[in-house]
C-alpha cells in the first residue's frame, strides 16, 4: 500500500537563524536525542510542508557509517525515494536540513560522529558552498554516489556505485571539478579506475587525486563535454596503467 | 564552462574580439529567447551558431568539426550538450525546476578527429606560417555566451515577510541593530535579548505599526540607499532584481500602490526615505496615535488644547 508523505523544507527565516547561531544548534544536537528543542527556539513554521510528494522510507542505523553493505542500501533507499523530486529542491540546503534536524535526526547523528561544530556548517550545512555542501553532508552525499554512477547498461545497475561506497576515495576527488556534473564523464571514469584496478590486481589511493587532475589537464583545451563515455574510460584506464609502470 | 582568457597552444577564434587570435572573423550564440511561464520551462528557439570564418564553416560543413552547446547550472550539478548547426530550426528548452542561480550557456567549435589546422590568413600575424596539430575534442573556436539567473521564490502577499528575516544572532549583545542586504531577504539582525523582546511585541495589532516605524523603515532606507549606490552607473532595475532576489518584492509592490512600473531612473531621483515608507505602509502616523492611546491611558499625556 503507498504510503505518500509531503515534504518538508526548512522556512528562510529558519535557515536564517541556523547560519546566525549555529554554535548554539551545535551544542543542542550534541545534548538532545530528539529534535523537540527545535519548537523552543520560538520560530513560527521552523518546516514547511511543500507541494511534492514522496514514498516514505527509512533508513537504517548505521553508526559511524561503517557498515558499507549498509551504507549502500541506505543510499539506494534514499535515492529512490527522492529522485524524482526537482532539481532546485534536491539541491537546497533548506531541503537537506529538513531530513537532518526532522526526519533523519537521529539516524544522521549516528552515521556521522559530531566533533565540533565544523561537522554542523561542513556536513550538515553548506558551510563551503553548494557544491561542496551537497557532496560533504551526510545524506547528500549518498544520494549524489548513486545518481553520479548508476549504469542501467549493467547487469546490477548500482555495480558502480557499491564500488564508490566501498572506497570513497574512488569518488571523492572528481566531486570537486566542474566536470562531475556531467554523468557519463563521472560513469566512464570510475568504470577505468574499476577496470585499472581489476587488471593490475592491486589499489593505490594515493592515484585517485592524480585521476582528477589527469581528466582536469584533459579538459584544459579539448571539450570534455562531448568525448564519449568510452573514450573517456579508455583514457583514464591507459594512463592509470601507464602510471603504474612508471611508478614501478 | 566558460574559456575566459584561457590561452591555448594553437589559434582560437573567440567571440571576444581581443581574445581571438583570428584577425576579423567572428563566432557567435544566436536564439530567440521565450519564456513559456505556463510550461514552467524557457526556450532558446531556433538555437545555432553564427560564422563567418570561411576555415571554421569549411571544417564544419566536411565534418571535421562539430560545435555543441553547453548548458552549466553548477548549483544544481546540472551540465548537458547540445550540438549546433548554422541552421535555425533546432529549440533548446529548460526547464526551470532543474536549475536555481547563475546558468551559464557557451558554444564551442571542436575536432572530430585528430588533425592540422593548416596556416591561413585568417589567423593574426604571430600566428601565420605555422601548420598546428588538432587532437580530437580540441576547442577551436568559443562564445563564452550569456548568463541569466533563476530563482524559485514562494509568492508571500505581505512585504515585510517577504523581504524581511529577522533574527537573533548568538555573540551579539549591543542594544543596536544591524542590517544587511542579502540575496533573498534583508536580514536584521540583533541581540538574543531585543529578540525575545521583539517576539513579544511584533504580533499585537495596537504595535505593529510602531514595530514597522523603528525598525522595517529604517532597515529598508539603509537597504535601498545601499542599493541606489551599487547600482549608480549604468544600470537598469532588472540588474539590481537579478541581484537581490527581494528587491522583484520591491519592484511589484511599488506597481501595486502607483499603478506604475519603477524605472531605474524614477528609483535614482527618489528619496529612499519616502519610498521606503510609501512601500510599508505610511506607519508614522499610525504608530503615532498607538503611542498616543496607549499613554493616554496610562495618564501619561496631558489633554488636547
Amino acid at each position: 500500500m503507498s504510503n505518500k508523505i509531503y515534504i518538508k523544507m526548512l522556512s528562510e527565516d529558519a535557515l536564517a537563524y541556523i547560519k546566525k547561531n549555529t554554535n548554539t544548534i551545535y551544542k543542542y544536537i550534541v545534548e538532545n536525542e530528539d529534535n523537540s528543542w527545535i519548537s523552543e527556539l520560538g520560530i513560527q513554521n521552523f518546516f514547511v510542508a511543500k507541494k511534492y510528494e514522496i514514498e516514505d522510507f527509512k533508513l537504517l542505523d548505521n553508526p559511524d557509517d561503517k557498515d558499507k553493505s549498509i551504507a549502500l542500501k541506505n543510499s539506494i533507499d534514499l535515492y529512490e525515494a527522492i529522485n524524482t523530486l526537482p532539481r532546485f529542491i534536491l539541491t537546497d540546503e533548506k531541503f537537506w536540513l529538513w531530513l537532518y534536524l526532522d526526519k533523519f535526526y537521529a539516524e544522521v547523528k549516528s552515521m556521522m560522529k559530531i566533533q565540533s561544530v565544523s561537522t554542523i556548517k561542513d556536513h550538515w550545512m553548506f558551510g563551503q558552498g553548494i557544491r561542496r555542501g551537497l557532496f560533504f553532508g551526510v545524506l547528500s552525499r549518498c544520494y549524489f554516489r548513486v545518481e553520479l554512477t548508476i549504469d542501467d547498461k549493467r547487469d546490477d545497475k548500482y555495480e558502480l556505485t557499491k564500488w564508490i561506497i566501498d572506497n570513497p576515495e574512488r569518488f571523492r576527488n572528481l566531486t570537486w571539478r566542474s566536470y562531475s556534473s556531467e554523468t557519463h564523464l563521472v560513469r566512464g571514469i570510475v568504470s577505468a579506475e574499476k577496470r585499472a584496478v581489476e587488471t593490475l590486481g592491486s589499489e593505490d589511493t594515493s592515484v585517485y587525486p592524480e585521476v582528477a587532475k589527469y581528466v582536469s589537464s584533459i579538459g584544459s583545451v579539448r571539450l570534455l563535454d562531448v568525448i564519449s563515455e568510452k573514450d573517456i574510460e579508455d583514457m583514464v584506464y591507459n594512463w592509470m596503467v601507464s602510471e603504474k609502470q612508471g611508478r614501478q | 564552462m566558460q574559456v575566459k582568457r584561457k590561452v591555448f597552444p594553437y589559434p582560437i577564434l573567440n567571440s571576444n574580439v581581443n581574445l581571438s587570435n583570428y584577425h576579423t572573423a567572428s563566432f557567435k550564440l544566436e536564439y530567440t529567447f521565450f519564456d513559456d511561464e505556463d510550461n514552467n520551462r524557457f526556450v532558446f528557439k531556433d538555437i545555432r551558431y553564427d560564422c563567418d570564418s570561411s576555415l571554421i564553416n569549411e571544417k564544419c560543413d566536411n565534418g571535421e568539426l562539430a560545435v555543441a552547446c553547453i548548458v552549466e547550472c553548477s548549483n544544481t550539478i546540472f551540465r548537458v550538450t547540445k550540438i549546433l548547426t548554422r541552421q535555425p530550426g533546432t529549440d533548446l528548452v529548460l526547464y526551470k525546476n532543474d536549475l536555481s542561480g547563475r546558468v551559464d550557456i557557451s558554444i564551442f567549435a571542436y575536432s572530430k578527429i585528430d588533425t592540422v589546422l593548416s596556416n591561413s590568413v585568417e589567423f593574426e600575424e604571430d600566428y601565420r606560417g605555422i601548420d598546428f596539430e588538432i587532437d580530437q575534442y580540441d576547442i577551436l573556436a568559443a562564445d563564452d555566451g550569456i548568463n541569466f539567473p533563476v530563482y524559485h521564490e514562494e509568492k508571500q502577499d505581505n512585504l515585510a515577510k517577504s523581504i524581511f528575516s529577522i533574527n537573533p544572532v548568538e555573540d551579539m549583545k549591543e542594544n543596536n541593530y544591524e542590517v544587511h542586504r542579502k540575496l533573498h531577504k534583508i536580514d536584521i539582525d540583533m541581540s538574543k535579548e531585543i529578540h525575545q523582546l521583539y517576539t513579544k511585541i511584533y504580533m499585537s495589532p495596537t504595535f505593529k505599526e510602531a514595530f514597522f516605524s523603528m525598525l522595517l523603515v529604517p532597515a529598508l532606507i539603509q537597504a535601498l540607499s545601499e542599493c541606489k549606490e551599487e547600482f549608480a552607473d549604468g544600470s537598469d532595475i532588472n540588474d539590481i532584481e537579478d541581484s537581490y532576489v527581494w528587491f522583484k518584492s520591491i519592484t511589484l509592490n511599488y506597481k501595486r500602490i502607483t499603478g506604475k512600473d519603477l524605472t531605474i531612473e524614477d528609483f535614482k531621483q527618489m528619496s529612499m526615505v519616502q519610498l521606503a515608507q510609501m512601500l510599508l505602509g505610511s506607519p508614522i502616523k499610525q504608530s503615532f496615535e498607538s503611542i498616543r492611546s496607549t499613554s493616554y491611558t496610562k495618564g501619561e499625556m496631558a489633554d488636547e488644547q
